[in-house]
């Protein structure tokens, strides 16, 4: 498991600020990111944080090989799970491409649209921090 | 505001009279099973009790559900004055360098669905305005950071048809977004009829409301900010800065992280209990 990576959430969330001067929610940004295997599965997640983290998740949809974990209650995207057992840390970047592309496909599904905003700030945390997840994987494999 | 000395002595009146009524059954029902001549020279006080039970049990079952529902209504008072320090504590971040005023303010808003009265009325015949009802849905405001303006009977529309939404709180509510809106004229100067009209128009406040407002000498923010506020998940209210000057909020940098820092967490925990 990686450590968190946190980022300046305020020029995150800028980057989609619209013409009427209106900003995300504090609570659609997330404030950090890790990579992870699942013990059980060996698949490797990507993980968001967020200001209230403890919220249950549950599958929402899959594409591209990636499944969509949302909140039960605000459906904010929380996790998102490679079906690829034991991915190899040279192949990660562009597990993540693909998850990011997974994202632009469903969140275009009638049950995930009111949290279209939230899937774009985090489709820009993989366009950001792509690499650093690779190499985040790649170091903690070698450990 | 919820934090005031009458709201705090009515909250602990309905807790004693909870209390006294949840004893009153308690000794009632003990005493109804109890032999009267056990308790010479008050034998005659325990038959009367036993005798008149029935509604001396309903009356204080009434009284406990009473007190407990003012309880629920009103909040604890401890919960109002925690809320009220982190927002006075917000406001040092936000405003940096301004003293705690009337011109520089932060403000915490309830979405209610129901309120019983407005004021100014909206309408000449119904208070809520016309096609409005009580159950429209409006934004309450609960808690105010600094000591003055806060007997403020502000309300901003909140409907279902969020078109309609009032003021930058009511479009925060609606957007479910944070919503800046600066450089608005300083109507404390110049209320002309240009300067009203524009201001209404950026602020998405009514301009009668914004004259009312002038004719009474309220304050008229030139600066305002708009934070949506979720309580165990839900849509709860919205934060809203207001400030004087022409641009005195800042939209991101540190302001932003102290604000994730101080308050998300802190109103999601502590606001579950009102």
């Amino acid at each position: 498991m990686s450590a968190w990576m946190y980022f300046d959430e305020s020029g995150l969330a800028s980057g989609y600020t619209d013409a009427s001067g209106s900003f995300p929610s504090p609570y659609d940004a997330p404030r950090a990111v890790r990579i992870e295997r699942d013990p059980h599965s060996g698949r490797t997640q990507i993980v968001f944080l967020y200001v209230l983290p403890d919220e249950p998740v549950v599958p929402a949809a899959e594409a591209r090989g990636v499944c969509l974990y949302v909140g039960k209650d605000t459906a904010r995207l929380y996790r998102l799970e490679m079906n690829v057992p034991s991915l190899r840390p040279q192949d990660c970047l562009s597990r993540v491409r693909d998850a990011a592309a997974a994202i632009d496909e469903l969140s275009h599904m009638e049950k995930l649209t009111r949290r279209w905003e939230n899937y774009k700030l985090a489709r820009n945390v993989l366009d950001v921090k792509g690499s650093a997840l690779s190499d985040a994987l790649a170091s903690s494999e070698r450990r | 505001m919820r934090r005031h000395p009458l709201r705090t002595f009515a909250y602990y009146s309905a807790s004693v009279l909870r209390a006294v009524a949840v004893v009153t059954i308690a000794v009632v029902g003990i005493l109804l099973k109890a032999d009267a001549g056990d308790f010479v020279p008050l034998d005659k006080w325990v038959q009367a009790i036993q005798h008149q039970a029935w509604w001396i049990v309903l009356a204080s079952a009434g009284v406990s559900f009473g007190g407990g529902q003012v309880r629920k209504a009103l909040g604890p008072p401890w919960v109002w004055a925690s809320v009220e320090s982190v927002l006075e504590r917000f406001h040092t971040v936000a405003f940096p360098g301004e003293a705690l005023s009337h011109e520089y303010r932060v403000t915490l808003f309830k979405h209610k669905r129901f309120v019983w009265w407005v004021w100014p009325w909206r309408s000449r015949v119904w208070p809520w305005g016309l096609g409005r009802a009580p159950w429209s849905g409006w934004l309450v405001p609960v808690a105010r950071s600094g000591h003055t303006t806060r007997s403020t009977n502000v309300l901003f529309l909140a409907p279902d048809d969020a078109l309609n939404a009032e003021g930058v709180a009511g479009q925060t509510w609606a957007l479910w977004k944070r919503i800046l809106v600066k450089d608005l004229p300083d109507l404390s100067a110049d209320a002309s009829d240009a300067n009203v009209k524009d201001y209404a128009s950026r602020a998405r406040v009514p301009e009668w409301w914004l004259r009312y407002r002038i004719r009474k000498r309220k304050v008229c923010p030139c600066c305002l900010c708009g934070i949506p506020v979720e309580v165990n998940r839900g849509k709860w209210g919205v934060i809203i800065l207001d400030g004087k000057a022409p641009a005195p909020i800042p939209e991101e940098g540190h302001f932003y992280k102290a604000y994730l820092d101080l308050i998300p967490f802190f109103l999601d925990q502590i606001l579950r209990k009102v």
